[in-house]
């Protein structure tokens, strides 16, 4: 074999990445309640990092600076909140009546849909389809607080560890140099360069990813927000930053955007179902070609 | 009028401006430079890096003795030996070419070591620190590259 040929990884490796992968997982879904704030610490980090560089650049110490961005971030977030709250309280009765409608508007859709089908099917007429699964779904409704308590009271238990979220970034912001070095000091003089150079690696790669990550929606929002204006959808800026936060997930993201621009689309405009075609329509153009300008 | 007293610099620190290459540093800056170092420990004969090898960081000699040879020949491939004050592996503050000789630790020694990537970061946080240090880089390894073209008594010539 040639010098300087390198060859590809064997299936060992890939089972044994497999495999950590999945313990990992495993892992991690023990101590979520951690992760999801640490995940969310550090997409703040990487968003704040500029900025506490540009800091630097001008002389400032990375702990002055550090605490400086959070607190400002700290007072903008205080200021938006003490806004949203009491107009938030206001609306929150027609938010409530508003889901209320959509859900109906998407449940006559469906029924819509699945009596327009029957009538071209008869195997669906004499399943009678469109009657099963209306008994059904006013049977979920019938019991939906026995569905619903269960996520109101995982939300109220997810809540307050959210706020451990700009205390991680803080640190992360503040100490990362010097947990990197008390990390190169804690390995053997052989590994010293691989695992600092390792540790740089995963620092520039997850950078790359969230970075990429909020760009990518920006971009969906306003090609969404766009696109939905157009047809005449309401609240369009709101349903495209909705549609592609969600979109953060893969494939169950965009499945889950593309139910609510139906629900919007099928209760706004009940006569005309060839919107709700559109919107969902929209909604894949946008996000593949978004994610295609990004990752080409 | 009495005067400002100025801070005294630490042992480190002297023994940090000491070095060609920080040279030019002020204490702000090489404050901010050894928040950047890290210190390791070698035993005698303990291998530092391999010939081949990626080359990712400086060395820095801040005590003991470093010889640098042909792998695995310590004593018949010797090309050099340094001393406190002196650094080696310097090239690879630019890429990540591959170490052109070993370097292994020929006392106890303590090393410092300055990584490419906080160079890096160095360059686009304190631009002007950075570029100190690229033009001590860029002075040793010009006169390396005189005194390997033209023979040791260049200087004289040029």
């Amino acid at each position: 074999m040639s010098i300087g040929v390198r060859r590809g990884s064997g299936p060992v490796v890939w089972a044994s990445i497999i495999g950590s992968t999945c313990v990992l997982l495993f892992l991690l879904q023990k101590i979520l309640w951690l992760v999801i704030p640490f995940l969310l610490g550090l997409i703040l980090y990487h968003l704040l990092f500029p900025v506490i560089t540009a800091l630097m650049y001008r002389g400032m110490h990375r702990a002055d600076a550090s605490a400086l961005v959070m607190a400002v971030l700290a007072i903008v977030l205080l200021a938006f909140l003490a806004l949203l709250l009491p107009w938030a309280t206001e609306h929150l009765i027609d938010w409530q009546a508003s889901l209320v409608r959509y859900l109906q508007g998407g449940l006559s859709l469906l029924d819509h849909s699945l009596r327009t089908l029957e009538q071209s099917w008869s195997v669906l007429a004499r399943a009678h389809l469109a009657d099963k699964l209306g008994i059904r779904l006013s049977e979920l409704s019938d019991h939906a607080e026995q569905y619903l308590e269960p996520v109101v009271a995982g939300v109220a238990t997810w809540a307050p560890s959210m706020l451990l979220a700009p205390f991680i970034t803080f640190f992360i912001l503040r100490d990362g140099g010097r947990f990197k070095r008390m990390l190169g000091a804690a390995v053997p003089n052989a590994f010293f360069e691989r695992t600092l150079y390792l540790l740089h690696e995963v620092d520039r790669t997850t950078r790359a990813y969230f970075v990429g990550l909020i760009k990518l929606t920006l971009l969906d929002t306003a090609t969404l927000a766009a696109g939905l204006w157009w047809m005449g959808m309401p609240a369009p800026l709101a349903l495209g930053l909705v549609c592609a936060i969600l979109a953060w997930l893969p494939y169950v993201g965009s499945l889950l955007g593309g139910i609510l621009v139906v629900l919007v689309a099928a209760t706004d405009f009940p006569q005309l179902p060839e919107m709700a075609y559109g919107a969902v329509a929209l909604l894949w153009r946008c996000v593949c070609w978004t994610t295609s300008s990004i990752c080409p | 009028m009495r005067l400002p007293q100025l801070k005294p610099l630490s042992d480190r620190l002297l023994r940090l401006q000491a070095l060609s290459l920080f040279a030019t540093l002020d204490v702000r800056e090489l404050r901010i430079v050894d928040g950047l170092l890290h210190e390791r420990q070698y035993q005698q004969d303990e291998v530092i890096f391999d010939e081949g090898e990626d080359g990712q960081a400086i060395y820095f000699v801040l005590a003991g003795k470093v010889t640098i040879c042909r792998q695995g020949q310590p004593a018949s491939g010797r090309i050099a030996e340094l001393g406190p004050g002196n650094f080696f592996g310097e090239l690879a503050l630019l890429d990540n070419s591959p170490r052109a000789a070993q370097a292994r630790a020929a006392t106890a020694c303590s090393l410092g070591v300055f990584f490419r990537m906080d160079f890096q970061e160095l360059l686009e946080t304190n631009a002007l620190t950075a570029s100190k240090l690229s033009l001590q880089l860029a002075r040793h390894l010009g006169a390396r590259l005189r005194d390997s073209v033209l023979g040791a008594r260049a200087e004289q010539h040029l």
